[in-house]
């Protein structure tokens, strides 16, 4: 190695594998960040408030994509591990008296712990008794949050309050946005950060092949342990998110068809990526308000507008899964490098 | 990784091993030794245990019996462990990752060298974070890549090269583990009779160069009796004859168990 | 003492429920390794077929079962030939969410035609209790009882005696291995669909009969999972037998442990946490095939 490493020079730099593929793609996330951030501050409370959900589910997603679409383990347990966070971070702010930021980061780590103790018999099995085994852990963990009411406080949920870091108050839901923004590009950049480094590369060789992953020195067990408790933290803290972006951490919203919807979330937006994790949330936020929308305008009955929306989101799934099975982010993909070959061309070469 | 390659003068010694599945006798007491730095051969008809044999010096099956590789006992080390004391291997059925790049299957070859942790990983950049072993082991890659002459490839998912290169690939991939011992189950297999005789040179040259043990099935006499040094036979997981290529194909059992096939 | 007689029969009669699904589950799973999420919302729909078919058509609550039968046979086949036909080489994940958007579809459905509220089979039978001796069950009970044994025993019958049946019990063990003799796997799939489909409906009927229609029914597609897991993934017989000792310990659960802790719902829980501590200990279940991952 030593007598070749002068004679490198004649190939590209060797400066670890890019972030994000394409310049578009670079400049286009850091103009999408910057114009949301400002944009943000003049919207009216609803489209902030979808905004916040969008950003939140984005992160939730990123947690389950890096378990279920890069590892493979898949979990139907995600909005469960949700509210494991979002609980927890209630109770070290409301009852310990933590700070916020610190309550954050521990929920992640509680989220990652429960998260382990229910995933770990299965990590040794193939992936059906993983699906069954975080089946289990959604049923069991809502009705823990129904009945622990020392930590829940009413079946119902309970109220957090206004969010606050070191005396300021994120009053303004634009506000509270911008600190949901921060943690989302954060964990967005972390995600992109394990992807393109050894543990991605572990984790794509073992969903792959799991046989050659091994004998290339991986160990399959710590491999799938490190993928648990990341994707169990970016679950328990985007869980915390959300208690404090609807100021109530409510029961009901981490329930088994929320966690269905997390699945849903990352395979029309698509397994595996940055994108479609965002591409995901922004169709499983956006797609029942338009539904509930048109159903407004066109129904007189408003009591089919509910079965129908779920009869819609249920055919979508079907016809996604076989028409599009590997999701929006690659046609995004596409569309990324055409956009990138018309805009940049000319000066590149 | 800046450190210079491991000296490797290990010897491979195999001695009584057997396996059975199930009631087949896949391997039957099979013992030869390999000299460090040379080319062994492992010639047999289908299912005559070849694989089989590769697999338990690899570590997917667990074997009676004895494979010494230097000082150690093989049998005793876990799978993923093995490829760390410098044994990596190639299979008979293409196994590069087809999504990832091949620049991302070279660098998954160099994997068990890393050494940083989960936070460096999510940090990347910076003083704590994986960076510079990440840049060491493209670096690697970049070089290898260039020397086996598929740099242009490098962006490329794996899965989209043709049949020929994908082999050529995984054979790189197990050298990015910079391997004493090198395993390549039949590495010509399908390839046509220019990319044999390429890759044939190739391989005598890593054997000549880098001093690395080579033990391979293959079922081309014509590349076993130009490549390697010494070859073993085997026939329902029995070992029917060994010695330097020329002697074995004059042997009368060799004859009728396998070449008497052809 | 008749308390716990009381919930021993209802579990007893619960798990004979589970049990049956049970077995639509499983073939489906030893046929395809396809988990499929959308039995319970089989089960529901078919109960709701046949209260349709007795209101519409008035030809008894028998009668209705038996045209339900056939026509949840018809859609087992449209399910899998429209859909999961097409995926058979798709990734685990890839089927798992297309059964569940099946369900979700059934229940949407189920929502948009009959809506959300209770509805009631006609009384087609007199609810006189008998007595057992130890202690007095409700005779639609024994009806109930009765006819999962029957499908219970039809099924394993057709399995033991019947070609087609061999050949699906060929396939369900080793897929290669059936192909090599020639059997037609999409068929075997289909049928298992079928099979599936067919106790489903039955198993919707019978308790659609004793507790009355909601779409909650859909929940016993659910609750065979820890049954499943208890018996073995791809043991029939451990399964039947695992889904009574579920129905017992829900049943038991849901009363004593209720009453000793307090809390409530513990009765459909016990079953999950029973499966987390069987994936625990001895994740083969009673009777399955020890699968754990080599090296």
């Amino acid at each position: 190695m030593k007598q070749s490493a002068e004679k490198h020079t004649e190939h590209s730099a060797a400066n670890g594998l890019p972030l994000l593929e394409t310049r578009f793609e670079r400049y286009g996330a850091v103009v999408l960040v910057l114009g949301l951030a400002v944009g943000s501050q003049f919207l009216s409370g609803y489209y902030v408030s979808l905004l916040t959900t969008i950003t939140i589910f984005s992160l939730a997603a990123m947690g389950l994509n890096l378990l279920s679409g890069n590892a493979g383990l898949i979990s139907i347990a995600h909005a469960a591990f949700m509210g494991v966070g979002a609980f927890t971070a209630a109770w070290f702010v409301i009852d310990m008296g933590l700070p916020l930021m610190a309550a954050l980061f521990l929920a992640g780590i509680v989220t990652a712990g429960v998260g382990l103790l229910f995933g770990l018999p299965s990590l040794r099995l193939s992936g059906i008794y993983l699906i069954l085994a975080t089946f289990a852990a959604q049923i069991i963990l809502y009705w823990f949050f129904e009945q622990a009411l020392w930590l829940t406080k009413s079946p119902d949920g309970r109220p957090v309050g206004i969010a606050s870091i070191a005396g300021f108050y994120f009053d303004d839901s634009a506000h509270y946005f911008l600190l949901v923004l921060a943690f989302t590009v954060a964990g967005g950049v972390v995600y992109l950060n394990l992807l393109r480094s050894g543990l991605g590369r572990s984790m794509e060789a073992i969903r792959e092949r799991p046989v050659v992953a091994q004998l290339m020195g991986m160990n399959l067990q710590k491999t799938k342990l490190v993928a648990f408790a990341a994707g169990h933290f970016y679950a328990g803290l985007a869980g915390a998110l959300y208690g404090w972006h609807l100021q109530f951490v409510a029961t009901e919203a981490f329930n088994l068809m929320r966690s269905i919807e997390m699945l849903v979330l990352i395979i029309i937006g698509g397994l595996g990526s940055l994108s479609g994790a965002v591409l995901g949330a922004i169709f499983i936020v956006l797609t029942p308000e338009l539904l509930d929308m048109a159903g407004n305008r066109l129904l007189d009955d408003v009591s089919v507008i509910a079965p129908m929306r779920l009869g819609i989101f249920g055919m979508l799934v079907v016809l996604f899964l076989l028409y599009e099975p590997r999701g929006m982010a690659r046609s995004w993909r596409k569309l990324m490098r055409y956009l990138e070959s018309k805009l940049f061309n000319m000066n590149s070469k | 990784m800046t450190d210079a390659a491991p000296v490797h003068n290990s010897a491979l010694r195999i001695s009584d091993l057997s396996l059975s599945f199930g009631g087949v006798q896949a391997l039957d007491k099979v013992s030869f030794r390999v000299e460090p730095g040379t080319i062994h051969a492992i010639i047999g008809p289908n299912g005559a245990g070849k694989t089989t044999l590769l697999n338990c010096i690899s570590g997917q099956y667990t074997p009676q019996g004895s494979i010494r590789y230097g000082e150690t006992e093989l049998t005793r080390i876990r799978a993923h462990r093995r490829i760390g004391l410098g044994i990596a291997r190639t299979f008979q059925h293409i196994n590069v990752f087809t999504e990832q790049t091949v620049l991302e299957n070279m660098m998954v070859g160099g994997h068990h060298r890393l050494r940083r942790g989960l936070m460096s990983r999510c940090l990347y950049w910076g003083r704590w974070g994986c960076l510079d072993e990440e840049r060491a082991l493209q670096r690697e890659a970049f070089e290898l890549l260039e020397r086996m002459e598929m740099q242009q490839w490098r962006d490329l998912p794996a899965g989209e090269l043709s049949y020929g290169l994908q082999k050529k690939l995984e054979l790189g991939r197990a050298l990015m583990a910079q391997p004493g011992l090198l395993l390549l189950d039949e590495p010509m297999a399908g390839m046509t009779e220019h990319e044999k005789k390429e890759l044939s040179g190739w391989i005598a040259g890593i054997n000549r160069d880098e001093a690395i043990t080579i033990v391979m099935i293959e079922h081309d006499m014509s590349v076993v009796q130009s490549l390697s040094h010494f070859t073993v036979v085997l026939d329902f997981g029995r070992k029917i004859a060994e010695g330097t290529p020329a002697e074995v194909v004059k042997d009368e059992r060799v004859r009728k168990a396998y070449l008497g096939e052809d | 003492m008749d308390y716990f007689w009381g919930l021993l029969i209802n579990g007893v009669l619960v798990g004979s429920i589970y049990s049956m699904v049970a077995l639509g589950f499983v073939l489906i799973y030893k046929a395809s390794k396809v988990l499929n999420f959308a039995q319970g919302e089989l089960l529901m729909i078919g109960a709701y077929i046949c209260l349709e078919l007795v209101y519409q058509l008035q030809i008894g609550v028998l009668g209705a079962f038996l045209l339900t039968l056939v026509l949840m046979s018809v859609m087992a086949i449209l399910i899998e030939r429209l859909v999961l036909r097409r995926m058979m080489n798709a990734p685990v994940m890839s089927v798992v969410m297309v059964t569940i958007g099946i369900g979700i579809i059934l229940r949407s459905i189920v929502l948009l035609v009959w809506g959300p509220i209770t509805l009631h089979f006609p009384a087609w039978i007199r609810d006189v209790p008998v007595d057992l001796g130890f202690v007095r069950v409700s005779v639609i009970y024994i009806y109930s009882f009765v006819t999962c044994l029957v499908f219970m025993a039809g099924f394993g019958l057709f399995f033991r005696y019947t070609r087609t049946g061999l050949v699906m019990r060929a396939a369900a063990s080793s897929q290669v291995a059936a192909r090599s003799v020639g059997v037609p796997l999409h068929r075997v799939f289909a049928l298992a669909w079928v099979v599936a489909a067919i106790v489903s409906a039955a198993g919707g009927v019978i308790t659609g009969n004793i507790a009355g229609l909601t779409p909650e029914l859909s929940a016993y597609g659910v609750r065979v999972f820890p049954a499943v897991i208890l018996g073995g993934l791809d043991s029939i017989v451990g399964t039947t037998i695992a889904g009574v000792i579920i129905g017992v310990i829900e049943e038991l659960g849901g009363g004593y442990l209720r009453d000793w802790t307090g809390l409530s719902g513990l009765g459909t829980v016990a079953p999950f946490i029973v499966l987390i501590i069987i994936l625990w200990i001895r994740p083969q279940g009673l009777m399955g095939t020890k699968e754990v991952e080599r090296l």
